[in-house]
């Protein structure tokens, strides 16, 4: 198989993408002209040019399981189920039109954003809040966690705002526990840093 | 006497169609033309006009001729009236002044009293006086100081009278001052023998004239080995510390305002309770926090980070130094002075690295906030120097390696052949004379010879321009002659090796007398019609011409830069010579 690029009319829009009972589930809209589909997902901190490598030395495999990076040949079929257990969260879906000896790909990075969807990855925030009285003062704990970033300790994945002011959370802090002093009126808001914002959601759970 | 006076009116005349009229005005005036007697006395100026009338022809007739207390507006009118000037582009005033008994102030003051307008194109004719050794320093002094002020003064004529046994011999001062007015006008000598006795009477001029090519290239390698040879410069380094410190400080702390932390910005650090908690006279700092409070400190850490990051993004547009490092400091010359202790580029910067970059003490009394505010603005601090001190560094080895190509291309233009000019450097005349000029101008000029060499853009710039120019301004105040002795006898008679001939013919030692006199029968085709048929060069026994001759072998090639042509115009009769 040779790995070529697509054109337009080659491009198979995804309808969903979402995580489903352990499951990511696809659906996409049927195309008439090519009844067979590569239903590629890869990680979203695997780039399109590192995608495309991939693909070039295994584009004979019509299923793919690697690091980060997973496919399957479909043949006229609109949807697919592949367990989450199979590749991390956040992932990028994108489907790769193939014809008799071709596979089909997106010609850029940025071609290829338009087309993939994301399915983010989450990042909890379990926050606990304890109040003294009569003291005007309250302490939260809060506890970043994900289990799966894969980026340096040093790297700032969150944030946490105190009146106003701003706090990074890095990789390294995830799981522990981050003590703070606030007035009783005020709380922590922990939010993703700007960056991850497009890979993953904060979930808060208040105790 | 008659004869001569024509032949020699002849050549001036010849010589001064050949060359035309740049630089030499020797014909009759074409535009109306007064002469002024400034202070001539009655005999030589009678003598004078008797040889102006053969100079020019019709100058009785059509040529006014007035004194100091002349009513200028009257002659004026009446060169006005005379039907022969009917277009009035310019005036020409000659004005006749003895240079011994003249004091410049009032020469000027008259100048500019009665002829103060560009209608008027001032000619001076100047009469020095040497009957005594005082005279002749005070007309050397008024000639120089004339020639090198010369105001509205268009043309200078010089006529002398010092004779020492028939040569004109004008001394140091009267060679110097004659160079000076071979590069500027034409300089014309005559002797007053030729108006007051039959005896001898000498006659010499010089036109504009170029250097020749061997001194162009033998002042241009002195010149290159003075450039090329800098001084040690040991300390450099400290005077661009000196220099640059400031301005790298004033724009880091331009840079910094912006990004620095104030304590409020660390009230909810991670286990803020505790830290506020401790004491403020316990010693800390971010080792400490480290150990005692890893995850305050991994925030804090942080923070420091993206305020960095943040700094990364702002300063894209570097700051630019190039007003600064263009300024004299940083020349080859320097640079180059610097490297001759075998050191290296970069030690350029050490210094000034050294004292932007040192790490500051920082208290680690006070509470923690105070601390870490102090740290996380020292870091930002450094970032935001080290930043500046980059592109500083980056711009200022730019500017070093671009002086250091300045002395490759100087360093090759000296090893040029065309330079390695051997025959010229055995001439100790040569050398010591013009040597010393390139010597002293390069002394008096270096700065700003350095700077224009060092403002070159390639070599060719450097070869075309820059040389070009400074060797321009060298020649312009020390004026040397293009057209050797040689050439110029050669030229006369219209045959090759006449020179040489005669040279060998001063080499037979019998001829050679003080006060020599050299029967030279091949210039007779331009003296043909006088009486003795002979014509003798004179030559003063101090004249360089006797010393070449005596090597005129192996000097050959190149001997003819060292001639004084102020010799050689000595022209004589034989039978006036006593």
């Amino acid at each position: 198989m040779e790995i070529k690029y697509m054109n337009p009319q080659n491009q198979i829009m995804i309808q969903d993408a979402k995580i489903v009972n352990q499951n990511y589930s696809i659906s996409w809209l049927a195309s008439v002209y090519h009844p067979d589909i590569l239903v590629c997902v890869k990680s979203s901190w695997i780039t399109y040019d590192e995608l495309k490598k991939i693909l070039e030395n295994h584009c004979e495999e019509m299923r793919h399981q690697g690091n980060g990076v997973y496919w399957q040949k479909v043949t006229r079929q609109t949807s697919l189920q592949i367990l989450t257990t199979t590749i991390k969260a956040p992932v990028d879906v994108i489907l790769l039109p193939v014809t008799k000896n071709e596979i089909l790909i997106p010609a850029d990075g940025e071609e290829c954003a338009k087309l993939q969807k994301t399915i983010k990855g989450v990042i909890k925030c379990i926050k606990k809040r304890k109040s003294f009285f009569p003291v005007f003062k309250a302490a939260e704990h809060l506890t970043f966690v994900n289990d799966s970033l894969p980026v340096k300790g040093d790297e700032i994945v969150a944030e946490y705002m105190v009146d106003n002011l701003r706090y990074p959370v890095t990789a390294a802090m995830l799981g522990q526990t981050i003590s703070i002093q606030i007035p009783k009126n005020s709380t922590c808001q922990p939010c993703i840093t700007k960056n991850l914002n497009s890979k993953y959601n904060l979930t808060i759970s208040e105790e | 006497m008659k004869k001569l006076i024509d032949c020699c009116v002849a050549e001036i005349r010849n010589k001064s169609e050949r060359n035309g009229a740049v630089g030499y005005d020797a014909q009759a005036p074409r535009n109306p033309s007064i002469i002024v007697n400034y202070n001539l006395d009655k005999k030589a100026l009678d003598s004078y006009y008797e040889f102006l009338e053969q100079l020019w022809p019709g100058v009785y007739l059509n040529i006014p001729r007035a004194d100091r207390e002349s009513d200028f507006e009257a002659i004026e009118n009446q060169v006005r009236a005379n039907p022969l000037y009917l277009s009035l582009s310019e005036i020409q005033i000659h004005v006749l002044v003895n240079m011994t008994k003249c004091t410049l102030e009032d020469l000027r003051l008259f100048l500019k009293q009665k002829f103060n307008s560009p209608l008027y194109k001032i000619i001076l004719h100047e009469f020095l006086d040497y009957e005594r050794q005082n005279q002749i320093e005070t007309s050397e002094k008024n000639l120089l100081n004339l020639m090198e002020n010369r105001d509205r003064i268009c043309y200078q004529f010089v006529y002398s009278n010092r004779l020492s046994n028939g040569a004109m011999w004008l001394g140091e001062s009267g060679l110097k001052i004659a160079r000076l007015a071979a590069n500027i006008t034409a300089i014309m000598s005559i002797d007053s023998h030729y108006f007051n006795d039959n005896n001898a009477y000498t006659f010499s001029y010089n036109l504009l004239e170029k250097p020749t090519r061997k001194i162009v290239q033998f002042s241009i390698r002195r010149l290159l080995e003075k450039v090329c040879n800098c001084p040690e410069y040991a300390n450099l380094d400290q005077d661009i510390l000196r220099r640059y410190r400031g301005s790298i400080q004033r724009e880091a702390a331009y840079g910094t305002g912006s990004f620095l932390f104030r304590e409020t910005d660390f009230k909810y650090l991670p286990d803020n309770k505790k830290l506020q908690k401790e004491k403020a006279n316990i010693k800390k700092g971010i080792a400490s926090l480290e150990r005692n409070y890893p995850i305050a400190a991994m925030c804090f850490n942080a923070m420091i980070k993206q305020k960095v990051s943040e700094i990364n993004r702002s300063r894209a547009k570097k700051v630019d130094f190039s007003g600064e490092l263009s300024e004299p400091l940083l020349t080859f010359y320097a640079v180059e002075g610097f490297l001759k202790g075998n050191r290296q580029k970069k030690d350029l910067l050490g210094s000034l690295k050294t004292a932007l970059l040192h790490e500051r003490q920082i208290s680690d009394e006070g509470t923690y906030s105070k601390v870490l505010t102090e740290y996380a603005n020292q870091v930002i601090e450094d970032e935001i120097t080290e930043r500046i001190f980059a592109a500083f560094s980056e711009q200022f080895m730019k500017k070093i390696d671009h002086t250091s190509e300045v002395y490759q291309w100087l360093l090759e233009c000296l090893r040029s052949p065309e330079l390695q000019i051997h025959a010229i450097e055995k001439e100790a005349n040569l050398t010591n004379y013009y040597g010393g000029r390139v010597d002293d101008y390069f002394a008096s000029h270096a700065e700003e010879i350095i700077a224009k060499l060092d403002a070159c853009s390639d070599k060719e710039d450097l070869l075309k321009n820059r040389l070009h120019s400074i060797l321009l301004q060298i020649f312009d105040s020390n004026p040397v002659y293009y057209k050797s002795f040689e050439e110029e006898i050669n030229t006369r008679v219209g045959k090759v090796d006449i020179a040489k001939k005669m040279f060998e013919e001063i080499s037979e030692k019998d001829s050679v007398t003080r006060n020599i006199c050299i029967n030279w029968m091949n210039l007779q085709f331009k003296l043909e019609k006088m009486e003795t048929g002979d014509v003798l060069i004179l030559i003063h026994p101090n004249s360089k011409l006797l010393r070449l001759a005596d090597n005129y072998k192996p000097l050959e090639s190149s001997r003819q830069d060292c001639v004084e042509r102020i010799d050689f115009h000595t022209l004589s009769l034989k039978p006036e010579v006593k």
